[in-house]
């Protein structure tokens, strides 16, 4: 803890004056009401200055969880303990990032006698994702019945994990094109799997098990059931962080378009990865730091890390064409992104036209808040939401979907679409 | 391809709203606190016999900063403004009476304690239960060696009506600053002696 010496607060010099004026004046006008209005403050001044504390008191402040949900709340527990008596002690919490304390407790007050300990906690509640500190305590405390004062700082205590709220995601299991070995999605080719592909002559090689005994009676050869192969999928996940739009919601539960990225991808992520799929994320803002797509529990924890650091932030169009160039050929990409700025929507239409998987899921918000800086305010976003408008036809016309993120089957149509037109034959040049 | 053409996009609203964010909470037991202040106050301006627009003002003026910025001169001010007005309200050389003069001196103390808690306590804090009470207890404490000492003011008073002469005067106002001084001393001391000595450490607790 580091703090000042004892200095006297306004009310010493204010009693002080009052006394010496007052007793001067009695006497020279003979009036002992003049020392009487005043020996009420002379009488406490001597007993608090005879009484007063030396020592600061000592303060630990320490939130109830390190990791919390958006939205959810824990509390702040202060413990003071003190040599000798303050009179009142001044706690300024300081917090950073995005915590709240809705019923109060980042300034209290409260006194605390000589050798005893005062605990109290109050609730701390997480308004978005990301990371909150506790940067320590400003405390002020106050002696003799605030006729002296002392100012001190305690350190930093700790910081506060906030995790995107992830919306109970789900898709169907169909991809466009299935990678592995094994996993749980049905593959094009046929294969050890459940699915039912159709019903085949036996051929050497097939295995008794398979053998489709009903078919082979009635028709008199030997008959096979021929299923699809399950494997895993690669999902990239693209996060268009060049630009936020909308308040983020301190209070009201409103967010931004990098709210809505950032949750869809924690859930989107937390579904495949639960699959046994492998997730890699890609941040346009960080277009050369890629996360390599892993499977297992241990890669979500890794890409929440990444998203709780995420930040908006420009980028040029050929930073973003090479991190997208660099994304795996057969990985399903899923893009997540407001759709608010060409060099994405341009660099994305390249990425189609190479013949990539790709759905956009718009992270662009119902309901946005926007900051009027002054009359063209409204009109530019007009202008903002035209020009969006014909980036997703434009993406349209490239075969890229644009689906508004909705939580749960958001994807699931164009999941479906993706996978049948992947499946369906193609015209080699 | 129909089914991936992109969904009709929906109708967003867009609320704009001007730019300030700022916005105060103040707590109802701070507020408390600067009523009680308020209300000692009106009374030290209202307890006077006579009614002076200059200290009134000057009262006043102190009083609403003192409210409002208590760790400032408002409090000065406003004891200025009272105490002047308690000493020209009857005329100069005037007693006025015990029913008068103790509720004036409780109403300035009220005031001045009051303001000396209001100054550890911004509008925006949480008053806890626990300081308004050892607060309470303190002043009730203060009060009662006060009136002791009110008692043996008045008792004096009553033996000397009368014979008071210029050496008996002479000596009260060597007594006054004789008080004045030593307590100057006291609070020099007491100032001199640090609240804490010992170097910090990493986890912000004393050694």
């Amino acid at each position: 803890m580091t703090g000042s010496t004892w200095q006297p607060a306004p009310a010493l010099s204010t009693a002080l004056g009052a006394i010496a004026t007052m007793g001067l004046l009695a006497v020279a006008l003979n009036r002992p009401d003049l020392v009487v209005v005043v020996l009420p403050i002379a009488a406490m001044s001597l007993l608090a200055l005879l009484r007063r504390a030396y020592r600061l008191p000592e303060v630990t402040v320490q939130a109830g969880a390190a990791t919390l949900l958006e939205g959810e709340s824990t509390f702040v527990h202060w413990h003071i303990s003190a040599e000798e008596t303050v009179d009142a002690l001044q706690l300024r919490l300081q917090l950073r990032g995005h915590l709240d304390q809705p019923e109060g407790g980042r300034l209290v007050v409260t006194s605390v006698l000589a050798g005893t300990q005062r605990r109290f906690g109050y609730r701390l509640v997480s308004t978005r994702w990301g990371r909150g500190y506790l940067d320590g305590v400003l405390l002020e405390a106050y002696t003799a019945m605030g006729l002296l004062r002392a100012v001190a700082l305690v350190p930093a205590t700790g910081s506060i994990r906030v995790l995107p709220l992830r919306e109970g995601f789900t898709a169907v299991d169909a991809v466009p094109v299935a990678a592995g070995v094994v996993g749980l999605h049905r593959s094009r080719r046929t294969g050890e799997g459940i699915d039912l592909a159709g019903v085949r002559p036996f051929t050497p090689g097939d295995r008794l098990h398979r053998i489709n005994w009903p078919v082979s009676t009635r028709t008199g050869a030997l008959h096979v059931t021929n299923t699809y192969s399950d494997r895993d999928a690669d999902v990239v996940l693209v996060l268009d962080t060049s630009v936020e739009v909308g308040e983020s919601g301190d209070g009201d539960r409103s967010s931004s378009s990098l709210d809505q990225a950032v949750r869809a991808a924690g859930a989107i992520a937390e579904h495949y990865l639960r699959n046994g799929d492998r997730v890699g994320l890609l941040d346009l803002s960080r277009p050369g730091r890629p996360i390599r797509s892993r499977a297992g529990r241990g890669q979500l924890d890794r890409l929440v890390e990444i998203l709780l650091e995420t930040r908006a932030g420009a980028v040029g169009q050929p930073a973003i064409e090479r991190a997208l160039s660099r994304i795996p050929v057969n990985a399903l990409v899923i893009v997540l992104s407001p759709l608010l700025s060409d060099e994405v929507g341009q660099a994305l239409a390249g990425l189609t036209r190479a013949g990539r998987s790709m759905i956009v899921v718009d992270t662009l918000p119902d309901r946005i808040e926007l900051t009027e800086l002054g009359q063209w305010t409204k009109l530019a976003w007009r202008v903002q939401l035209l020009r969006r408008d014909n980036l997703v036809a434009a993406l349209a016309a490239h075969g890229v979907p644009a689906v508004p993120w909705l939580g749960a089957g958001s994807l699931d149509a164009v999941l479906l679409g993706l996978s049948r037109l992947a499946a369906a034959p193609r015209l080699r040049r | 391809m129909s089914r991936l053409t992109s969904r009709p996009s929906r109708a967003r609203s867009v609320a704009f709203v001007p730019d300030w964010r700022e916005r105060r909470h103040w707590q109802p037991s701070a507020l408390v606190v600067r009523s009680v202040q308020a209300a000692a106050g009106i009374a030290v301006l209202l307890l006077p016999a006579g009614h002076h627009l200059i200290f009134e003002v000057i009262l006043l003026i102190g009083l609403v900063t003192a409210v409002v910025s208590p760790a400032r001169n408002g409090p000065g001010l406003a004891m200025i403004g009272g105490l002047a007005s308690w000493v020209v309200g009857d005329g100069t050389y005037h007693h006025p009476p015990v029913e008068r003069v103790l509720p004036f001196a409780f109403a300035l103390f009220v005031l001045w304690s009051a303001t000396a808690l209001a100054a550890a306590a911004p509008l925006d804090c949480i008053v806890r239960p626990e300081l308004v009470r050892h607060w309470l207890r303190q002043s009730a404490l203060g009060l009662l060696v006060a009136a002791v000492l009110i008692g043996l003011v008045y008792a004096i008073g009553a033996v000397t009506t009368g014979r008071s002469t210029p050496v008996l005067e002479f000596a009260g106002a060597l007594g006054v600053l004789l008080v004045v001084a030593v307590a100057a001393v006291i609070v020099a001391r007491t100032l001199r002696e640090g609240p804490d000595a010992d170097p910090p450490s990493s986890n912000g607790r004393r050694s």
